[in-house]
């Protein structure tokens, strides 16, 4: 919990706002759905899924963001570009909040962003993410899209130093200035345990005292690759759930204006774990702003006491 | 008034205006030049030898019967409501520490506890933190020299001004966390404050410690002469 000197910037993202310095807006919280693997998905390739489960899912998201106060997105995935506007199109009608979307399939982006722009879905929807990888076709048609929300991916596989991830930050910043995006959400990316995990974090105090731009994490992807966890023994939910549970509060605590967690089965284990931390982070940078005789609003979580 | 000595013993920023006068003005993080008649108005930058030098100079003052605090509050100092605190609560005995001050440092260690106890008795705090309007403050003075109770029952306490070399105090206030030396990025670890290393000199130690601290700006560098 810090007070950065850099003013901070806070962007409104489909309705939820995101920046600002740490306690001032709740943290929010960015689940997965059509995940490879999700026990609600059928057919990654055509997108059909357990619509049913998935509608429980997203109502525990709103009984927790309505119970916590934390604001909560959608991170959605598709494989294929059917599958994409199928998961789209069923979103749009299920839930109301900003939904970000992601592929390792450059189609399944590009039908997105067309989607998004044919059914006038634009005001919610945030591209994940502009990389270095990022080819000059999909660029164009997010440029002529409408679109003006995205991800700013700081990774590099040259960038092995802060300040080569920050120059890789600041080299995507622009990029994302030119495809004409208002509104940008710093990733410093989530690095494999034992290959450079935690220096995100680092990366993440930089980009709010240099930046002071809105920021987000998927720590998750740290526990979820990682070994130790995978053996017999360790191989279980429960184990799962502290590893992702714990990489998401150490990204919280670490001035990440928003996290993604991953699947959303463990929304309300996520929730709940965030819920708590704020409610150190609110007390701590309350003392911290009296001290510095900063006036300042803040978010004041529910203690429940 | 003792002819032994000077009135004010202590050098500031403030004006003297009529020692025989039973108001003092302290104008916090801003020195305002107050019309009318007062004792002594100046402005107090910090919540520790700034306090002790506003103390010194009341109780040698038997006059002085209210102390108004107005101006703006001092950002990170606090030290109008230090002073507000030190006036209700006191010093702890062992640390020094004006009791309930939110300031950053709120120690009083230069002046005595008989000479804390004097200016608590002797002057009562008017508290009008963060206001500045003129007129508000003298419309007060003159309603409050309408009440004076007169010259203080005891004489005036002269105490010496010996300010510590300020090693503790730059001790505490150099307790940072360093976070990322590639941006000279430091954490205050009193104030949880996320801040530039900012190389300093320190320039004199008395009347209070003035240093020299060189700023990186988007124009170029600066060098700010500022209160430590």
């Amino acid at each position: 919990m810090f007070i950065f000197k850099k003013e901070q910037q806070t962007y409104d993202f489909g309705g939820v706002k995101i920046g600002g310095h740490p306690g001032q807006n709740p943290t929010v919280l960015i689940g997965g759905l059509f995940f490879k693997g999700q026990p609600i998905v059928k057919d990654t390739k055509e997108g059909t899924f357990d619509k049913s489960l998935a509608l429980d899912w997203i109502d525990i998201a709103m009984d927790m963001v309505e119970k916590t106060g934390h604001p909560f997105i959608i991170q959605a995935f598709g494989r294929t570009p059917a599958a994409m506007e199928n998961h789209l199109a069923w979103l749009s009608e299920n839930f109301s909040g900003p939904i970000m979307f992601e592929s390792t399939n450059a189609d399944a982006r590009v039908r997105a962003i067309e989607y998004s722009h044919e059914t006038g879905l634009q005001e919610r929807m945030i591209y994940n993410s502009i990389n270095l990888s990022m080819k000059d076709d999909e660029k164009q048609v997010l440029k002529d899209s409408g679109l003006n929300m995205a991800v700013v991916l700081g990774w590099s596989p040259r960038a092995t130093s802060l300040q080569d991830r920050m120059k890789t930050v600041g080299d995507m910043l622009e990029t994302a200035r030119d495809l004409a995006m208002e509104k940008v959400l710093i990733d410093p990316a989530t690095m494999p345990v034992g290959a450079g995990y935690g220096l995100e974090l680092r990366t993440m105090i930089a980009i709010k005292s240099e930046l002071g731009l809105p920021t987000c994490l998927a720590p998750h992807n740290a526990p979820s690759a990682w070994r130790f966890i995978k053996q017999p023994g360790l191989d279980d939910e429960s184990t799962h759930m502290a590893t992702v549970v714990a990489s998401t509060v150490a990204a919280q605590l670490f001035a990440t204006d928003s996290i993604m967690y991953g699947s959303m089965i463990r929304t309300k284990e996520v929730f709940a774990a965030v819920a708590l931390i704020s409610n150190a982070i609110a007390a701590a940078v309350a003392e911290a702003i009296n001290v510095l005789g900063i006036e300042r609003p803040l978010f004041i979580p529910p203690t429940f006491e | 008034m003792n002819n032994d000595h000077e009135w004010p013993p202590v050098a500031g920023d403030f004006d003297v205006n009529d020692p025989s006068h039973c108001v003092a003005i302290c104008t916090l993080g801003k020195r305002i030049e107050i019309p009318g008649q007062y004792s002594i108005a100046g402005s107090c930058k910090t919540e520790n030898i700034g306090i002790e030098r506003i103390i010194i100079n009341i109780i040698s003052n038997p006059n002085i019967r209210y102390l108004i605090v107005a101006g703006p509050e001092v950002p990170g100092h606090l030290t109008g409501r230090s002073l507000r605190a030190l006036f209700l609560n006191g010093v702890d005995p062992d640390t020094r520490k004006i009791i309930g001050a939110e300031g950053a440092i709120p120690y009083i260690e230069n002046v005595p506890p008989e000479g804390i106890d004097r200016f608590r008795e002797q002057i009562e705090l008017i508290d009008m933190i963060n206001v500045l309007s003129l007129s508000q403050i003298t419309e007060k003075v003159e309603q409050l020299a309408g009440q004076n109770p007169g010259l203080f029952s005891k004489d005036a306490l002269w105490i010496e001004f010996k300010p510590a070399s300020g090693e503790a105090r730059r001790a505490i206030s150099s307790a940072t966390i360093i976070i990322l030396p590639e941006y000279d990025l430091l954490l205050e670890s009193n104030s949880s404050l996320m801040a530039k290393q900012e190389a300093h000199a320190i320039v004199t130690e008395h009347p209070s410690s003035i240093v020299i601290e060189v700023r990186e700006s988007d124009t170029g560098t600066i060098l700010v002469g500022k209160e430590a």
